[in-house]
């Protein structure tokens, strides 16, 4: 293969996988703007999204029934956890890492005695998308080319939701200004519950796209998790953008590396993480709020 | 404890007695109770325990939450193996894995004067999984997942140190037990001194009674002498540390960690340089940690691997500190004994509560008690302990109709 055949093949993937990073991510950075929470627990829903879209494909036969599906699942769930869980740890970041840290184990528990120790795989040819396609010579699946556009779109839905609807600007409000909008009459509990279920079920959903190309294991719940976090603190912390900037350059950065400096495959984006964090602390959209 | 009452040094180490007298306990234990498997896990407790002291330095006293814990931890455990590997003597190796650690502390925290906070945190996070990620591949170094096995320090071999450790203890403990009598005789506290006389006593012939002479055979085996010595050595190193650190949180310096700890930015308007001061609170854990992994690697006998400089031993200390109490100091050493008790033995504890196969379950265990102790001990034990028990007491003495 020749250099440009690698590279263009590299770019697409990169972006590709840097659209799944950013619906994953962004999740996480809405949780965190709204709420402060550093949920541990965020790499482990993207899992139980790998395994139980699987689980839903064979029952269904339908992808996109079954990503529907892990979406409400994961948006469920991530309410239930709100309610039950995180409500009585509001500022007090040390308890919530160690909790979310805790439901991190218990899902990892949960999905090891569930679906097994090994991995399960649906490739992108059994959900309906075999097509490769040849772009300068480099074979790409069609299937990572429909990633990016699902990326932008959900981008583009997110950004509506918290830019053009009543909610996405409580949201916006609350981010700002906790307290301010409390005393402004918003309902900030009801707020975070709406919230941590929509990032919950981002979670989920990243996860059910992401099974086709990285296949379901235990060992996603990590990777995923450090990865979302670089690019929250990349993109900066609780910025919406900046997690669509962050994860389109850790993604590229990812993929580059793992074509061309396979040893560095992760180690780069942590390093990208922590220049940026010297040079920018607040990250590359970061509003100066650390 | 008891202010300028204590003059005589002496009596100056009864303010402490507690400590002493859990540290007499637990230097005789190999006496009473020549378990090998038992000592070799206890070394391992208090190694982490050690490392649970280094980082309630940073995080309990200074107020800084950072995840690279680790790296100094791992990198002292292989800093006094490849020192020692080299030929140098083991003297040298903790030397090295005490001033590796610290360097890579500090070199961490000097990022606390650019990002605060959850960033500070997941800087650290990044910087220590760097390091680990880059020696996990450099297997000619670090032996990669397998691991390494540190070599045993020769002299902890020879049984004589056994000997000389023990009766140096024994020594230490009837001294220390006449100290304690001596000084609630001289505050006029005839009773309590008469009630210490006795349990001296009985303790004593309990240890005469249960003294298994069978361990002074078994000396002759060097490893079995050597894991005598280094359970020995290690109650020897977590005691001094312990007491240093709790000194110097009592010193000027201490003071002002405090002070950052609690407010930053007035400290900081008060004139002291915040920057250097957290910078010496992260290298003095660094110290720590690092002599805790060299105890980890040598007196142990860990096998350690790059894990050690991964994100899960800085939970597990995180897990430790907040079960313990976070800035208690003892609390910390308490919660690592308590977590690293009930991770060896998942297995004999199901068993015991009659469900064999939740051994196979361990996450979930941990997991459930990680959310368990935010939920329901979140000042942990220490602070429960002391807030509850103080209205506790002095709820029993009004109904007894004393002061309270």
């Amino acid at each position: 293969m020749s250099f440009e055949t690698l590279f263009v093949s590299a770019a697409i993937n990169g972006f590709a996988y840097g659209m799944l990073l950013f619906i994953f991510a962004s999740g996480l950075s809405i949780v965190f703007g709204l709420m402060d929470i550093l949920n541990f627990a965020h790499g482990a829903f993207f899992m139980v999204g790998t395994y139980l879209v699987c689980s839903a494909f064979t029952v269904t036969h339908n992808f996109v029934l079954s990503l529907a599906i892990v979406l409400v699942v994961g948006t469920v769930v991530g309410a239930i956890t709100e309610i039950t869980l995180l409500r009585p740890l509001y500022g007090r970041p040390i308890f919530q890492i160690l909790l979310t840290l805790g439901l991190f184990f218990v899902i990892n528990q949960l999905v090891l005695s569930l679906w097994g120790p090994l991995g399960l795989d649906i490739g992108p040819a059994i959900v309906g998308v075999p097509q490769v396609l040849s772009v300068l010579g480099a074979g790409i699946y069609l299937y990572n080319v429909l990633l990016i556009g699902t990326g932008i779109a959900t981008g583009v839905v997110l950004y509506l939701f918290l830019n053009k609807t009543k909610i996405g600007t409580r949201v916006r409000a609350g981010s700002e200004n906790r307290e301010l909008a409390e005393v402004f009459g918003i309902n900030i509990k009801l707020l975070g519950t709406v919230i941590f279920g929509l990032g919950t079920g981002l979670a989920f959903f990243a996860g059910g796209l992401a099974e086709p190309w990285v296949g379901a294991s235990l060992a996603t719940s990590t990777d995923f998790l450090l990865l979302g976090f670089i690019v929250v603190v990349v993109g900066g912390m609780g910025s919406f953008t900046g997690s669509f900037f962050g994860a389109i350059v850790i993604g590229l950065v990812y993929q580059f590396s793992a074509y061309f400096f396979p040893q560095l495959t992760f180690v780069s984006d942590l390093l990208i993480m922590i220049v940026v964090l010297i040079l920018r602390p607040s990250g590359l959209f970061g509003k100066g709020k650390s | 404890m008891f202010g300028s009452r204590l003059r005589s040094p002496l009596l100056r180490l009864a303010g402490s007695r507690w400590l002493l007298v859990a540290f007499v306990l637990m230097s005789l234990l190999p006496l009473v109770y020549p378990s090998l498997y038992w000592l070799t896990v206890l070394s391992y407790l208090l190694a982490a325990g050690l490392f649970a002291l280094s980082y309630d330095l940073v995080l309990g006293q200074t107020g800084m939450l950072t995840f690279g814990q680790a790296a100094s931890f791992g990198l002292g455990a292989y800093a006094v193996y490849w020192v020692v590997r080299a030929g140098y003597p083991f003297a040298a190796g903790v030397a090295a894995a005490m001033l590796l650690g610290a360097g890579v502390n500090v070199v961490m925290g000097a990022a606390i004067r650019r990002v605060k906070g959850v960033a500070f945190a997941m800087f650290t996070l990044a910087f220590a999984e760097v390091i680990y990620l880059y020696l996990s591949n450099q297997i000619a170094i670090t032996g990669g997942e397998a691991g390494v096995l540190s070599p045993r320090p020769q002299f902890l071999q020879d049984p004589n140190v056994t000997l000389i450790f023990t009766v140096a203890l024994a020594a230490a403990a009837v001294c220390i037990g006449y100290v304690l009598i001596a000084f609630y005789f001289r505050r006029g506290e005839r009773a309590k001194g008469i009630i210490g006389l006795v349990l001296l006593a009985g303790l004593v012939s309990y240890g005469l009674y249960n003294l298994d002479l069978s361990v002074l055979p078994m000396l002759s085996r060097p490893i079995a002498a050597f894991t005598v010595n280094a359970y020995l050595l290690s109650v020897l190193i977590l005691f001094v540390s312990y007491y240093l650190v709790s000194r110097l949180m009592r010193s000027p310096l201490g003071a002002i960690l405090i002070a950052v700890r609690e407010n930053d930015e007035r400290t900081g308007m008060l004139g002291f340089d915040t920057f250097r001061y957290k910078l010496v609170s992260m290298g003095i854990s660094g110290l720590f940690a690092g002599l805790a992994g060299a105890m980890l690697a040598s007196l142990a006998s860990f096998i350690i691997t790059p894990d050690l400089m991964g994100a899960t031993y800085t939970l597990n200390v995180l897990l430790y500190c907040i079960l313990g109490g976070i800035g208690t100091l003892i609390g910390p050493i308490l919660g690592a004994f308590i977590i690293e008790l009930l991770y060896f033995n998942i297995g004999t504890l199901s068993r015991l509560v009659g469900f064999p196969s939740l051994a196979n379950w361990w996450m979930l265990i941990i997991g459930v008690f990680y959310i368990a102790v935010v939920l329901f001990l979140p000042y942990g034990l220490v602070w429960t302990i002391r807030l509850k028990g103080r209205s506790t007491l002095s709820r029993l003495r009004k109904a007894l109709g004393g002061r309270s």
